[in-house]
């Protein structure tokens, strides 16, 4: 029993960092209508922007909010500089991929030009864990949990009850529709990317704290927030999240059986079991049909 | 004149739909044009909206060249316009698709909800009800709705009794005729050239991206070459 329970609380854990990584990735898909195969390089800059700044003596919280801030402009930067030109020319969502997977090498060849190619990890305190349930959690693992639920509770109170907000969602229903009700197309697109940056650099320093920081982390994050948006439907917010919980758990609950090397096994074959199966995502159509 | 265009060239990639267009619309008119599919209707009313840049000629809204002006300005200027389909936003609530027809002017949304409802008191009692929900009829209802937010001078139909049920083409040409005699002028496409020339001042035959034939409404209707070519006889 106590094993279970500490199998969940890891599952909520991983399943949080997966769905704030899942959340952005699956919005920028609803606007621009593409994955950006760059976003794992998000979540890798948070790390290690965090790291950066605490290796200047700045305390976590700190380094945290900056890193976050710093993630998001480059985040709109890049916009600015290669898909912007792109989406001008109005090229297909294959080549809006193409560049994002060659954005996503340039960036972590520039990251390992910087901090080399071994693995880092956060200079914490050593924390005691509490008992739950017979499960261990530490502090700040609880902090943790705390500050994804918050991130996503902000999230959809913004995107349900700001102007700008509800643009953000009405351009990812019907993007030629924004432009006929005047909706500044630009402005929801630097929004976006904010969020979707902002979000993945969140995961991103979830995931320092938790474990530790390598150049490569970003593509198997990317991977797993993937499964999770087609888990929710591509495009759904709310689909992303519990995407991203469900994939956390079912891979963590799979180790009462299987060893951790087989850990990503599990969220994949999941992936191509509803590619299969379910290819809309368990959480239905928005529309009506006829 | 309201709305003057003169000689308009446009259309898509290197492919030019439109080769010298002349329309007009005066304030307080309603205007059809008809004719056959593919034959530029919803080019010419993407283009007066700046979805599309003219490539030649010129489209004057009270005098002022309008040619490419981006939508939200024309918005500003007081030009509304209603897409073929796909005319809403289907995950947001009937509210917030209002909210988003005033999405340029935030100031008018309150005052423009009420008038909207007013109109179409039937959208009422769905106001937290998703557009992608809504019945064909309810969706054209809200999507003529939403123009009507911010007050236009001028709206642009495109086809408003597509894949209607007849109880509601007739439900949405009472409005459109309801619309107009409060002051609005409104320009409309439509494949239902029978019901649009009787809701209309005037009509235009667009044929080939060119208009082959104008004249009032009732002229049309009783032009044998018009009824022969474009009515089916
Ligand atoms: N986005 C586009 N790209 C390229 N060609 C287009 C595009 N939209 C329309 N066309 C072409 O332009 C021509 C005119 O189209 P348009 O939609 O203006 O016709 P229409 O008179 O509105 O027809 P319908 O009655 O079927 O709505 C058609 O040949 C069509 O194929
Ligand atoms: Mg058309």
């Amino acid at each position: 029993m106590a094993i279970i329970a500490q199998f969940i609380v890891n599952g909520i854990i991983a399943g949080s960092t997966y769905a704030l990584v899942a959340i952005g990735l699956t919005m920028i898909f609803g606007i621009l209508g593409f994955i950006n195969f760059s976003h794992g390089e998000l979540v890798m800059l948070g790390a290690y922007f965090t790291f950066a700044f605490m290796a200047f003596g700045i305390n976590l919280p700190l380094a945290a909010l900056l890193s976050i801030i710093l993630v998001a402009i480059v985040a709109v930067i890049i916009d600015i500089a290669v898909y912007k030109p792109l989406r001008k020319k109005e090229v297909d969502s294959l080549s809006l991929l193409i560049a994002s997977i060659g954005v996503s090498i340039i960036l972590q060849s520039l990251a390992q030009l910087y901090w080399g190619h071994d693995i880092k990890v956060f200079n914490l305190p050593a924390a005691t864990p509490i008992e739950i349930f017979g499960a261990n959690i530490t502090p700040i693992q609880i902090i943790m949990i705390i500050i994804s639920a918050a991130s996503m509770v902000l999230l959809f109170a913004f995107l349900n009850m700001t102007r700008i907000g509800t643009a953000l969602r009405a351009t990812s229903d019907n993007r030629d529709m924004a432009q006929i009700v005047g909706i500044d197309n630009d402005r929801v697109i630097m929004v976006l990317w904010v969020i979707g940056a902002a979000f993945a650099a969140i995961g991103g320093i979830l995931i320092g704290i938790n474990t530790n920081l390598q150049i490569g982390m970003g593509l198997m994050i990317l991977l797993k927030a993937l499964t999770a948006i087609i888990m929710g439907g591509v495009g759904n917010i709310r689909g992303a999240l519990i995407g991203g919980i469900v994939i956390g758990l079912a891979e963590n609950l799979a180790l009462i059986e299987l060893t951790p090397q087989y850990r990503d096994m599990v969220a994949f074959t999941l992936m191509i079991l509803l590619l299969l199966f379910k290819p809309e995502g368990i959480f239905g159509k928005k529309e009506r049909i006829g | 004149m309201l709305l003057e265009i003169k000689d308009l060239v446009a259309g898509y990639g290197n492919l030019d739909i439109l080769h010298g267009v002349n329309m007009e619309v005066d304030k307080n008119e309603v205007v059809c044009i008809i004719g056959p599919n593919g034959g530029g209707k919803s080019t010419v009313l993407k283009t007066i909206y700046g979805l599309l840049k003219p490539r030649a000629g010129s489209i004057l809204f009270r005098g002022d060249d309008i040619g490419g002006v981006e939508s939200h300005r024309l918005l500003r200027r007081g030009i509304s316009f209603v897409p073929q389909d796909k005319n809403v936003f289907p995950s947001l609530t009937v509210k917030e698709n209002l909210a988003m027809g005033a999405y340029t002017r935030p100031d008018m949304e309150e005052e423009g909800t009420e008038n909207v409802l007013l109109r179409f008191p039937s959208l009422k009692e769905k106001m937290n009800i998703r557009a992608g929900y809504l019945s064909g009829g309810e969706r054209k209802m809200l999507a003529i709705g939403m123009t009507l937010m911010l007050e236009p001078d001028m709206i642009l139909m495109d086809e408003p009794s597509m894949g209607l049920s007849p109880r509601f083409v007739e439900i949405v040409f009472n409005k459109i005729d309801e619309i107009s005699s409060e002051g609005t002028s409104i320009l409309i496409v439509e494949q239902n050239a029978y019901k649009a020339l009787r809701t209309s001042d005037r009509g235009y035959v667009l044929d080939l991206g060119i208009n082959r034939f104008q004249d009032e409404s009732v002229k049309l209707l009783n032009n044998p070459d018009i009824r022969k070519l474009y009515l089916g006889g």
